[in-house]
């Protein structure tokens, strides 16, 4: 019974994370555009759950869904003059081949995928700390704590860049 | 029926085509972005999927680390974005051409 519930699980936002997914891609309101992204990484989140991987899940949602869209949110609201995409030109050849071409690389991944992941159906049985906020922790402050530096170097240099480009606008606007 | 990776797998590609699809049919930037967000979050599924498989914590950083490059790629590029609007006045892809000959 838990293991119907699971796939139930598994389905459900599945498909309604592809939706949503399909929905970003094809709103021409950025938006909705974004709010249904938002959605399809809520979806992402629980199949994250799903997989035993509830730090990431919860990050999923906290960094992704509360910070990085609402971002998202801020700068189409600041900059948007209500102009919609037309979407009168979907119809065009580079549009409909790049379609064609990417239905053709779906099928061609699935299938791959499908014939080499060489593993039986089901996931082995979970081990005792596999996905703990400790295992990932000492994981991340133990064995990868190089990359953790890099990575706050990183984010440092991001914010650097950012102040950045935002003082030299409003110098030129001074101007 | 049984869950197994290949269904994480498959997932994780048809988002990804999506995101794929997305980036060569829009014009705006913003959702340009997010469809790049959508390909990276497809890519964190593979490694989270893999993780479940192999049944090691360490995929579970390299996702959070996946996360920490793709928050600073967004903030970077609408930044660059923004100053983009404030010079050119559009966030259309289509009308920035000044490196066209």
């Amino acid at each position: 019974m838990p293991m119907l519930i699971s796939s139930a699980v598994f389905y459900i936002f599945a498909i309604l994370s592809v939706i949503s997914a399909i929905l970003t891609v094809s709103v021409s309101n950025p938006v909705k555009s974004a709010v249904s992204m938002i959605f399809c990484l809520f979806c992402l989140a629980i199949i994250y759950f799903t997989l035993g991987a509830h730090f990431a899940g919860i990050i999923q949602i906290l960094v992704y869904a509360g910070a990085i869209m609402v971002l998202f949110l801020f700068v189409i609201m600041l900059l948007e003059k209500r102009n919609n995409e037309s979407f009168d030109d979907i119809i065009s050849a580079p549009k409909i081949i790049s379609l064609v071409l990417a239905v053709i690389l779906l099928t061609a991944l699935s299938a791959a995928l499908a014939a080499s992941t060489g593993h039986s159906g089901v996931f082995p049985a979970a081990a005792e700390s596999f996905g703990t906020l400790k295992a990932v922790g000492s994981s991340i402050f133990k064995k990868y704590i190089f990359v953790f530096e890099a990575l706050s170097a990183l984010i440092l240099v991001a914010i650097a860049g950012v102040t950045l480009l935002s003082a030299k606008n409003s110098e030129g606007d001074n101007k | 029926m049984t869950i197994g990776l290949a269904h994480y797998l498959v997932l994780a590609a048809a988002l990804f085509i999506i995101g794929l699809i997305g980036l060569t049919i829009r014009k705006n930037i913003i959702v340009l972005f997010m469809c790049v967000e959508l390909m990276l979050n497809s890519a964190n599924l593979t490694i989270l999927a893999y993780a479940r498989q192999f049944n090691d914590s360490d995929f579970h950083a390299a996702a959070l680390f996946v996360m920490v490059i793709a928050a600073a790629e967004a903030a970077l590029g609408l930044a660059l974005v923004v100053a983009m609007f404030r010079y050119r006045g559009t966030a259309d892809s289509t009308k920035l051409t000044l490196l066209k000959g």
